[in-house]
């Protein structure tokens, strides 16, 4: 973050440029600078001689220099991770118990947010008849998470950016200011999950003759999440030292506070029932047939009520308040159907051949669109099994040709219950609902019917995919390769774009086709030096390009935002530009080409040039329809190409290393317009100057990177920033990067110890994650959490975690 | 037996499973099926809620939204950015959808299900009454920023071919909506009272003078400019018929005797005092308002910018100086620079209608529980602190309430969408611009005068013909109409439709500048100085000292004996530039011609 006194700077050069006014004056950037360099005995609040927070406005007024992000963001956080282990059984039964506690703090200084989790896991297998075996694995989980941030964290970072450091944290009594939004962190406001999930995956495997299986299975899935919000207002102190409560309405939160539960719960069942019987003809023709059933059900619930104006702040509870209440509920299910069907065939397991098909329905689409067979085969060959290889290359352990072919149906893509017509209802809640007062108060209403399709149905992936595994060297070297095109028939494409006339979202249908190629490499080495020491790297690489074949937008209408017949999923639409304008003759030469598509104020020095590709004299989008789209163009891509990962590890007795690096070998990201973190100007109350923006062109620094900053009120800053902040290829980010995801030391401490407390194995750990980082992308942003968020960058931080642990095995 | 309980075992198990058909019809849960919907009155009342949320409400920021602020795209007041529109710098990228034919799907789907109901057939009668009135609400709203659009009436499927419409005629449109209206008024019933919170017969019929008042006097002023905005074969008599409706639905109010001028006897404070009344429930003059409560959270946050200092918005010296003296005359000439020499003076009910002092801050009036206006307007001051004229707006301000100017969102002064007050102005300017009695006109607006103390309209003694005032060609009768409207209604949302409807960009907006308090020639210069109030942020103009830069601007030259606050100097050195042959409406969308396949044209100029 810049200082106090360059954000001042950057700031009055900032509105200068727009509106031709200064916010800070002369005498105040002398305050400014004075009070950098030495502090002692200058008032941080010239202006104001009370502590009455509406004076602690986000303004130019105050005297300090606070870093904003220094004073929230720990530089790291801590985890813990311990488990246990125990295994056993005898020749019929066998068991399988592990627990584990994980326990995390947050980054941020002033907001204690915490998140732990108990895990247990039991698996039991026996064999209780000669027949009949019964399995089953229970895992349980049990999580809680709690922070302060009682439905504001996403405000909270996004009020973070915009704070002005000549804002001071701290009041004339040194109190926590309103603006510092510690005392909001502070208040004892708390928003908590406990979630708990339980999965239990039973079956029994019956064998009535001889290779003649048969299984049920059942999965059962149920979790439950209970999340409870307490709402406190903050507490400021006046210039008199009397406490002052104080609530944000942006943040929602009452001042005689609130107190809200919501219980979630879905449960998932899903029973699985197939038989196979296999047989072997003539010894060298391998037979396997398999025919199943199974289905899915998926119910959720969840009730959520609220009160505000709590009788006690320690002790909440809904009906504990005074103040309005407001219940709502949501429902819904789900569910598929189907049957399936195998047949395998190999010959001296040499050459594989299998068909497979599969006859699905589901609850999302309606009765007459319900139902799709999708069938697939595969074949294989282990040219390891050849004896001209066995004899002739010996170092070659395994040798695999793999291809397949088929379909699968998709169904997750289609709403719940987007095949029917429904009409929402909204009910007034606290700050919610219907905002109109009739004449005996507020007022549910019902909605428009929302737009739908009853003839929805699936998407079919059609599969193609030709693969190679092979091991070499007793399988010190392994790997894999794989090219696969994959292509998504009746896909439920973006909806199609008709005149406003209509008068709603037109609804989801099977309106499109894409299709995916890419290709997979991975490779694994693992060696030992002696007795001692052992080690082993590998990597992954892949990539993949997504292209439209179908979809109906007959005009090829607006190409940035709807899809095509030729579009490749990601691509970047946007200007060239060959740099910013140096004086005005280069102005004057802009300004006779027609740009009042980007806006209609004059171009000056150090705006950005966008190149009139089309030479037509104007700077547009032409008719925005593709081949003629005026001068946009393609200058990148959005979607990661040739992701990769690397990994190694060496091992010495009971120490060892292992690291793991992942990156992403090139995408693009393109800052949209107004996006503060990227561009430092905006609106008044959005501007954010970090370090790099102070690079911004003046007749002085005509080599600037940044262009002319501009601020102004929300209502007209698009017509300025319309002049320097369209995406172009000169801003267009390079999002490539190469990670120290993990880093990780083990020591297992000797068997011979262990085994004098009865233990089976006991170690102990310490990690690292994000240690380090290689990109070129601008500083303010982290390649990994481009997206989400208030905006680009405005999110709970990613930052280094460094955890340590300790493992017991029985 | 082991056979037997093999079998047994499975079987079992396949039972367990067995097929029930509906497994797979999973109905939503927890919303309402279309299936036998609007059956009930209630249903229809829920239904027809969904409209009352799009009535304007009042600005939850500051800036030129909202129905307190929106004026600030006019001449009426300005914030410290030009106006996008205003200057011409609209481009075809700023084009919109058309998302008013959203709801204009939601009313035809109640047209085509409302017949489901049963029950009371005054209550049917009522909600269908509302939802025509809101079609015509949504179509107005479009006519107003588009001009011809395409007149749907049916629930449209989504097919592109289907969609492929053309634009209608706005005389068409605008002759549906008031089709649609006359039904409204027909099927609901009359009031007396506003506690209802229901659009009644008179919101309807006061719509329907607002409607037929601003499609009479657009065609007639633009037809007479001659520009590209008017109706081509619309004939006179046409002009003057939608003239004659507003007069008429007008009139039907009027001598209802239903409603009437709010006055307690108070002519300083009774005109502010509607606008800072927290529950407007029996208020004989509100006939629709929108209520607010901020401990809900339902609220605005007017009075927190406004009672900041200004908000960093302003009102312009064109309105200010178009107010009456107190004695009825205009306020021009020696008397007008002399008033101006002391801050404040030029805004005293003692020399000025007093709905001025009721609407423009005037210093050592409350501000806030702990503050007054103060004696000098912050121009120096940043940010929200800062008034851009120097005369702070003071309309709507809780001065009060502790939290309202606190914090954003904690205001609840209510939003009024129909007063009785505009029924007598439609009713006076149809009735002047269809050359009726100005002894009539004159008496409709005797009650908004009454309640302020001013003497009554004379159109000789107003009329003001000064050669820097806008409307000094316009016949005496139409305006002292328009001033009057201006007066009332300042900062009531409805100044840009009035300019437009009357083509009155050409006086009032293009190549104009609005400007702000008299500086040099006031007492305010004198406290720029470093014994002065604004020795902590001093104004620099003309010249600055070295070190120090110019951000302030003054009209005339460093000579001139009288320059007033000048905002927009530097960044609009030629006036707005308005465009009088496109900036009357606005663009379409590219995508609009595409998918109609052309059957939709663009507006003109753009």
């Amino acid at each position: 973050m810049a200082n106090s006194l360059q954000f001042a700077n950057f700031f009055n050069a900032a509105t200068f440029n727009a509106l031709g006014t200064r916010q800070y004056s002369e005498e105040k950037l002398k305050l400014l600078e004075q009070f950098i360099q030495n502090p002692a005995g200058m008032s941080i609040f010239p202006e104001v001689n009370s502590n009455d927070y509406a004076n602690w406005e986000n303004s130019a007024n105050g005297v300090a220099n606070t870093n904003w992000f220094n004073l929230h963001y720990k530089p790291y956080s801590l985890k813990q991770n311990h488990n246990v282990s125990l295994s056993g059984g005898n020749k019929t039964t066998q068991f399988f118990v592990s627990g584990g506690y994980y326990t995390e703090g947050g980054s941020m200084r002033f907001a204690d947010i915490d998140y732990n989790r108990y895990n247990l896991n039991a698996t039991v297998t026996s064999q209780v008849q000669s027949w009949v075996k019964v399995k089953a694995n229970t895992k349980y989980t049990q999580s809680k998470y709690t922070s302060p941030f009682s439905g504001f964290e996403n405000l909270f970072f996004h009020n973070l950016a915009r704070m002005r450091p000549n804002v001071s944290p701290y009041d004339l009594n040194s109190n926590w200011t309103e603006q510092s939004m510690v005392p909001y962190l502070q208040s004892g406001s708390e928003s908590r999950e406990d979630e708990t999930n339980l999965a239990i995956l039973t079956g029994l495997e019956f064998e009535p003759v001889k290779k003649w299986k048969i299984n049920v299975d059942l999965n059962l899935r149920q979790s439950t999440s209970e999340q409870t919000n307490l709402k406190l207002p903050g507490t400021i102190y006046g210039i008199n030292g009397a406490p002052i409560t104080v609530n944000r309405s942006e943040y929602n939160i009452p001042l005689k506070g609130s107190y809200g539960r919501n219980m979630l719960s879905s449960r998932y069942i899903s029973p699985n029932i197939y038989s196979s019987y296999s047989l072997t003809i003539k010894e060298n023709h391998g037979l396997d047939i398999l025919v199943g059933f199974q289905q899915e059900l998926n119910e959720f619930k969840s009730l959520a009520a609220t009160a505000q104006d709590l009788i006690s702040n320690s002790r909440p509870g809904i009906s504990l308040a005074t103040g309005s209440q407001a219940i709502s509920e949501s429902r819904t299910h789900w569910a598929t159907r189907g049957g399936f069907a195998r047949l395998s065939y190999n010959y001296k397991s040499k050459y594989l051949l299998e068909l497979n098909g599969r006859y699905d329905g589901s609850s999302r689409f309606a009765a007459d669109s319900r139902w799709g067979f999708f069938p697939s085969v595969s074949a294989g060959y282990n040219l390891d099994q050849e004896t001209f290889l066995q004899e002739n290359v010996a170092w070659l352990n395994q040798l695999k040709i793999r291809g397949s072919y088929g379909f699968l149906g998709n169904q997750s893509g289609a709403g719940l219950y987007s095949y029917a017509e429904n009409m929402g209802i909204t009910v007034p809640g606290i700050g919610t609902g219907g905002r109109w007062y009739y004449g005996a108060g507020r007022e549910a209403y019902i909605t428009v019917p929302g737009a739908f399709n009853p003839f929805i149905t699936w998407e079919k992936i059609e599969n193609a995919n030709v693969g190679l595994d092979f091991g070499a060297f007793n399988s010190q070297l392994t790997g894999s390769f794989d090219i696969y095109q994959r292509n998504t028939r009746d896909m439920l494409g973006p909806s199609l774009d008709i005149a406003d006339m209509y008068g709603a979202t037109p609804p989801q249908t099977n309106n499109a086709d894409l299709r995916t190629r890419g290709w997979e490499l991975s490779l694994n080495w693992r060696g030992r030096i002696n007795s001692n020491i052992s080690y082993s790297f590998g990597g992954l690489l892949a990539d993949n390009k997504s292209v439209v074949t179908k979809y109906q937008n007959p005009n090829n209408n607006d190409p940035r935002g709807a899809w095509y017949v030729g579009k490749t999923a990601g691509e970047i639409w946007g200007f060239r530009s060959p740099g910013l304008v140096q004086n005005p003759e280069a102005a004057d030469a802009f300004n006779r080409l027609d740009h009042s598509f980007l806006s209609a104020q004059p171009w000056k020095p150090g705006d950005v040039i966008y190149e009139d590709l089309n030479s037509d004299g104007k700077i547009n989008q032409g008719t925005n329809q593709l081949g003629n789209m005026g001068d946009l163009t393609i200058i990148g891509n959005s979607n990661a190409r040739y992701s990769y990962s690397l990994n190694g590890s060496v091992s010495w007795k009971g120490l060892s290393l292992s690291m793991l690096w992942q990156g992403i070998g090139k995408r693009d990201f393109a800052p949209a317009l107004l996006d503060a973190y990227f561009w430092g100007s905006g609106s008044l109350a959005q501007v954010t100057v970090f370090k790099e923006h102070l690079d911004y062109w003046t007749p002085e620094n005509p080599g600037a990177y940044y262009p002319n900053p501009y601020a102004s009120p929300v209502g007209s800053i698009n017509s300025f920033v319309g002049k320097t902040q369209q995406i172009s290829d000169r801003y267009l980010q390079n999002a490539a990067y190469l990670r120290l995801k993990n880093l990780t030391i083990n020591y297992n401490l000797p068997v011979s110890w262990v085994q004098r407390v009865k233990l089976s194995k006991v170690n102990v750990f310490f990690s690292g994650e994000n240690l380090l980082t290689q990109t070129k992308l601008a500083k303010m942003f982290d390649p990994e959490t481009l997206v989400g968020g208030a905006a680009p960058g405005k999110i709970y931080p990613l930052s280094k975690i460094y955890s340590f642990g300790l493992g017991l095995s029985f | 037996m082991k056979y037997i309980l093999k079998i047994y075992f499975l079987a079992s198990v396949f039972a367990a499973f067995s097929c029930q058909d509906d497994f797979l019809d999973r109905e939503p849960l927890d919303v309402l099926s279309t299936a036998g919907s609007l059956a009930t009155t209630n249903e229809l009342r829920l239904y027809v809620n969904q409209f009352y949320e799009s009535f304007p409400g009042h600005p939850t920021i500051t800036g030129n939204t909202g129905i307190a602020f929106s004026d600030a795209t006019s001449d009426n007041m300005i914030i410290t950015a030009v106006d996008t529109r205003l200057n011409g710098n609209l481009s075809q990228g700023n084009a919109a959808r058309l998302t008013e034919y959203n709801n204009i799907r939601s009313v035809n789907y109640f047209l085509a299900n409302y017949k489901n109901a049963g029950g009371d057939q005054a209550l049917i009668n009522q909600y269908l009454g509302e939802a025509k009135f809101f079609r015509a609400w949504f179509y107005f709203s479009l006519i107003k920023k588009y001009g011809d659009v395409t007149w749907v009436n049916t629930v449209l499927p989504a097919d592109q071919e289907m969609t492929q419409l053309a634009r209608d005629s706005r005389v068409v449109v605008v002759d549906s909506i008031l089709a649609d209206l006359d039904k409204a008024i027909a099927l609901i019933p009359a009031v007396s009272t506003n506690a209802g919170m229901r659009v009644h017969k008179d919101v309807a019929l006061a719509f329907k003078s607002r409607v037929a008042l601003f499609e009479g006097t657009w065609q007639k002023y633009h037809k007479q400019d001659a520009d590209p905005f008017w109706t081509k074969d619309i004939s006179d008599d046409k002009i003057a018929n939608y003239l004659a409706q507003a007069k008429q639905a007008a009139e039907t109010i009027i001598t209802s005797g239903r409603w009437s001028i709010y006055t307690t006897g108070k002519p300083l404070e009774d005109y502010g005092n509607l606008y800072t009344t927290l529950n407007l429930a029996g208020n004989k003059e509100v006939m629709l308002w929108r209520k607010y409560d901020a401990n809900e959270n339902i609220g605005h946050s007017i009075s927190k910018y406004l009672s900041t200092g200004g908000g960093d918005i302003g009102v312009t010296l064109s309105l200010v100086d178009d107010y009456l003296t107190r004695t009825g005359t205009p306020f021009v000439g020696a008397a007008r620079t002399e008033a101006q020499a002391v801050y404040g003076r030029e805004l005293s009910p003692d020399l000025r209608d007093p709905r001025l002092s009721q609407t423009v801050a005037v210093p050592g009036k409350p501000l806030k529980p702990s503050a007054v206006v103060p004696a000098f307007p912050p121009i120096n001051q940043s940010g929200f602190n800062r008034s851009t004229t120097g005369y702070p707006l003071y309309k709507y301000i809780e001065y009060n309430s502790a939290s309202a100017t606190f914090d954003d969102n904690k205001s609840s002064v209510p939003a009024i969408l129909f007063r009785y007050a505009e029924v007598l102005l439609n009713y006076a300017e149809a009735m002047a611009e269809l050359g009726e009695s100005p002894a009539l006109v004159a008496q409709a607006l005797q009650p908004l005068r009454a309640r302020v103390g001013m003497p009554d309209v004379d159109f000789d003694r107003e009329y003001n013909n000064d050669p820097d005032y806008s409307f000094r060609n316009l016949d005496k009768v139409i305006q002292s109409v328009r001033r009057e409207r201006r007066v009332e209604l300042a900062a009531e949302g409805m100044r840009l439709d009035d300019i437009f409807r009357w083509s009155a960009a050409d006086v009032l907006i293009a190549g104009k500048r609005p400007l702000g308090v008299l500086f040099v020639g006031s007492n305010i210069a004198q406290e720029n100085t470093a014994t002065g109030l604004y020795k902590d942020a001093l104004l620099y103009y003309d010249n600055a000292p070295s070190g120090k830069s110019v951000n302030f601007y003054l009209t005339g030259n460093a000579q001139a004996s009288l320059r007033y606050v000048d905002p927009y100097q530097r960044v609009l050195p030629n006036g707005f530039g308005f465009n009088l042959s496109r900036d009357y409406l606005l663009p379409i969308q590219d995508r609009m011609m595409q998918l109609t396949n052309g059957l939709w044209t663009q507006n003109p100029g753009w």
